[in-house]
């Protein structure tokens, strides 16, 4: 195993029960330090409990969960000291104002900074005499986002930071994430059910289904693994068994169209060995292999 | 992480969510004392102003608990803060402050009424009274809005104040009761430390969980002393019934003949004790005592006070000298405690204090009552005279048997039976002669 440091997340056989539901099972996941990560899954999936026992708001069954190398529970109020937290309509103190709630949360940090605050403030165009109640969901995402980022955390977990948000406020959002992004370097655990704006800004990915991961690596590796073949028949084959890591086949007319996710130049030479008239191999965007990977059910 | 600036911001944070009620709660005793008339102080302004103060504290605890039920309060997911600190400030802090404010509430209605003709001269149990009240209704709301929801916890607080727990908590004989203020303290206990059991111990396990067992503890602790205590019978029939207010408290005052001692007796409800307080206002004496549940029937300007108290074997009649604090049972009459009480109630102490005279209800006539001699010094009763009033021949509630105590006798005077006399010695009756009569009269 690879040195503790290399990670800022590591779980290791992390389970939660709730009764005789599994919400997460046996979850072994390692999130590389600087990387943009981004853990996707359908609702239900266990996305935000794993989070949720990562930040020690929730009580483990079983199972290790370190982050930035300390262990989640022991260390929980130092673990929060490092790290920003953005979650889904993320309820703060309504009646305060967004300069009161940015001097409110300052004195929990001893790493606040002042500058960067007033420089998000503005970046983010928030007004410091609003109230927070008195502002729109977009605005209070936003808000969230500067009382995450203002104390330099080194990693950033943003549970569906975005949901129930329209397409603009979303984009304007995310627009704001990468640029801070960018120009901080940090770690981003990213869980998002907007799979293609996820796709613009992260490098690596996790995919839960059913409280198990079932695909974690590069995006980069992802999208490499994961490929459509095109295949045209004169005569189409019965089965297509042969193939390794078949995700889906779809038979139309004298076409197959079969998604894997082994694709390598030895399953190019597989699908050739079945005769076909033709050969194309499609790339995937990551909504689409999503889709492939948890069965074609709706993801969301 | 300094701790000084995270108490800081968290005790602000707690100022500006409840500073309005906080300030209005602790103005409004200004504005009522400071009006030109009141007269009665208590029935004018101490009570609506309890109620109003109440009411503003209970909802005001009713509306903070949301968040933490939820366990969305921003606080405890994003801030870097351990829970019993956020738990002492929104919780602890502001009940010591609500404390203070009733102390503040009952020191100026102390204050207010001490310097009127009908002072209520309960020196500290006003403000402990509204200390505790406003308290333990503050965090038991708290709680409720905490581990129910918001809208349990208003309904509780108006159910608090009309249902008539308060009442019991401002009476201030009640308050005078060393229990009755355990039993309050406990129940305040209760409530905070169910909220810390809900929000620290068990913050992480299931919803279900922590209301289960954070419910489980205040309910524990408030009642189990006084489980062996409740009389089930009454328990059950007043669930039923539905309680009225003044079912929850029955309290009572009895005087000595000339008025220089005075007996306050109050029993709560459910509880199988009665407390007594004895003022003796000649030597300044305040004695405070706890008896089994009873009747007080008969107050001596010697401090000497007589109670009844009802058991399977018969009605015991207790003594207890108020002035040296001594408890002793006189006699144990062979009767039902239902004989206590209604027509004919009457009670006379020869004047050496040896003897004691009652006329109880008839144990053979629903209308009629009997006459009893109890010898204080022997220990013994016995029936002397049965039916010594009868109806339809002239008794009637407003025209009670007459007792007195010629030498060596006890004589009553009934419209039915006239004039008669019992010696003390032999018990022997017999008819006073008209002449005789005269002249005693």
């Amino acid at each position: 195993m690879t040195s503790s440091t290399q990670y800022a997340i590591e779980t290791s056989g992390l389970s939660k029960r709730y009764g005789k539901h599994l919400a997460v099972d046996n979850l072994s996941l390692n999130v590389p330090k600087g990387s943009v990560f981004a853990y996707l899954g359908r609702n239900g999936a266990g996305k935000t409990t794993t989070i949720r026992i990562l930040l020690d708001l929730l009580d483990r069954t079983s199972g290790e969960a370190k982050v930035l190398g300390m262990d989640c529970v022991r260390d929980a109020l130092a673990i929060k000291s490092r790290i920003g937290y953005v979650a889904e309509a993320q309820k703060m103190y309504e009646w305060m104002k967004v300069d009161e709630i940015i001097w409110f949360c300052k004195g929990f940090y001893p790493t606040w900074d002042d500058a960067l605050a007033a420089e998000l403030k503005q970046k983010l165009e928030l007004q410091g005499s609003k109230k927070v109640g008195e502002m729109s969901r977009g605005t209070q995402a936003k808000l969230a986002l500067l009382l995450a980022m203002a104390y330099r955390p080194e990693l950033l977990i943003l549970d569906e930071p975005t949901a129930g948000l329209d397409v603009l406020v979303r984009r304007e959002f995310l627009e704001g994430v990468i640029e801070i992004i960018q120009e901080e370097g940090r770690t981003v655990f990213f869980s998002s059910h907007i799979v293609h704006e996820v796709e613009r800004v992260a490098d690596w990915v996790g995919i839960i289904d059913n409280g198990r991961l079932i695909k974690c690596s590069t995006i980069d590796d992802l999208k490499a693994g994961v490929k459509r073949l095109v295949l045209s028949f004169d005569d189409q084959p019965e089965s297509f068994a042969s193939l390794p890591g078949v995700l889906q086949v779809e038979k139309s007319g004298r076409q197959a169209v079969i998604t894997t996710e082994a694709f390598s130049e030895e399953t190019l030479a597989l699908a050739r060995k079945l005769n076909p008239t033709d050969v194309a191999v499609q790339e995937m965007n990551l909504e689409d292999i999503l889709v492939a990977l948890l069965g074609g059910a709706e993801v969301a | 992480m300094d701790a000084f600036q995270v108490w800081k911001r968290l005790l602000w944070k707690e100022y500006r969510e409840g500073r309005l009620v906080v300030l209005l709660a602790a103005a409004a005793p200004f504005v009522l004392f400071s009006l030109p008339t009141h007269h009665p102080p208590s029935a004018m302004f101490v009570v609506p102003g309890a109620v109003g103060v109440h009411l503003a504290i209970a909802f005001w605890g009713a509306g903070r608990g949301g968040g933490k039920r939820t366990g969305s309060e921003f606080a405890w997911t994003h801030l870097p803060t351990n829970p019993a600190v956020e738990w002492l400030a929104s919780m602890v802090v502001p009940t010591i402050v609500i404390a203070a404010v009733g102390a503040w509430y009952g020191l100026m209605a102390e204050q207010d009424a001490s310097g009127s003709a009908s002072g209520f001269g309960y020196g500290m149990s006003f403000p402990l009274a509204g200390m505790l009240d406003l308290a333990t209704t503050f965090t038991i709301c708290y709680l409720i809005s905490m581990v129910i929801s918001n809208w349990a916890a208003y309904i509780f607080g108006v159910f608090r104040l009309v249902g008539g727990t308060l009442i019991s908590v401002w009476d201030l004989n009640l308050i005078d009761t060393p229990d009755a203020v355990w039993t309050v303290m406990r129940t305040l206990a209760a409530a905070i430390l169910g909220a810390f059991i809900y929000v620290v111990l068990l913050r992480k396990r299931s919803t279900a969980m922590r209301q289960g067992v954070s419910l489980a503890v205040v309910v524990l602790i408030t009642f189990a002393p006084l489980i062996p205590e409740i009389p089930i019978r009454q328990a059950v029939s007043g669930w039923i019934s539905g309680r009225q207010a003044s079912d929850i408290l029955s309290s009572y005052t009895l005087q000595s003949d000339d008025g220089s001692v005075n007996i306050h007796a109050t029993k709560p409800y459910m509880q199988g004790k009665a407390y007594l307080v004895m003022r003796d206002y000649r030597l300044g004496i305040t004695r405070k005592r706890r008896f089994p549940v009873c009747w007080v029937f008969k107050v001596q300007p010697d401090g000497r006070a007589y109670m009844a108290h009802a058991e399977n074997s018969g009605v015991q009649i207790i003594e207890w000298n108020g002035i040296k604090d001594q408890v002793r049972t006189v006699v144990t009459m062979p009767v039902r405690g239902r004989f206590f009480g209604g027509i004919g109630w009457q009670c006379s102490v020869s004047p050496d204090g040896r003897y004691m005279a009652l006329i109880l209800k008839s144990m053979l006539h629903d209308d009629a009552a009997d006459l009893w001699v109890l010898d204080l010094c022997n220990k013994s009763s016995k029936l002397v005279l049965p039916s010594v009033t009868t109806p339809g021949a002239g008794d009637s509630d407003s025209a009670h048997p007459k007792l007195a105590w010629p030498k060596g006798e006890v004589a009553v005077w009934t419209y039915s039976s006239g004039a008669l006399a019992v010696n003390l010695k032999t018990l022997a009756t017999r008819r006073i002669a008209l002449d005789e009569e005269e002249d005693k009269r």
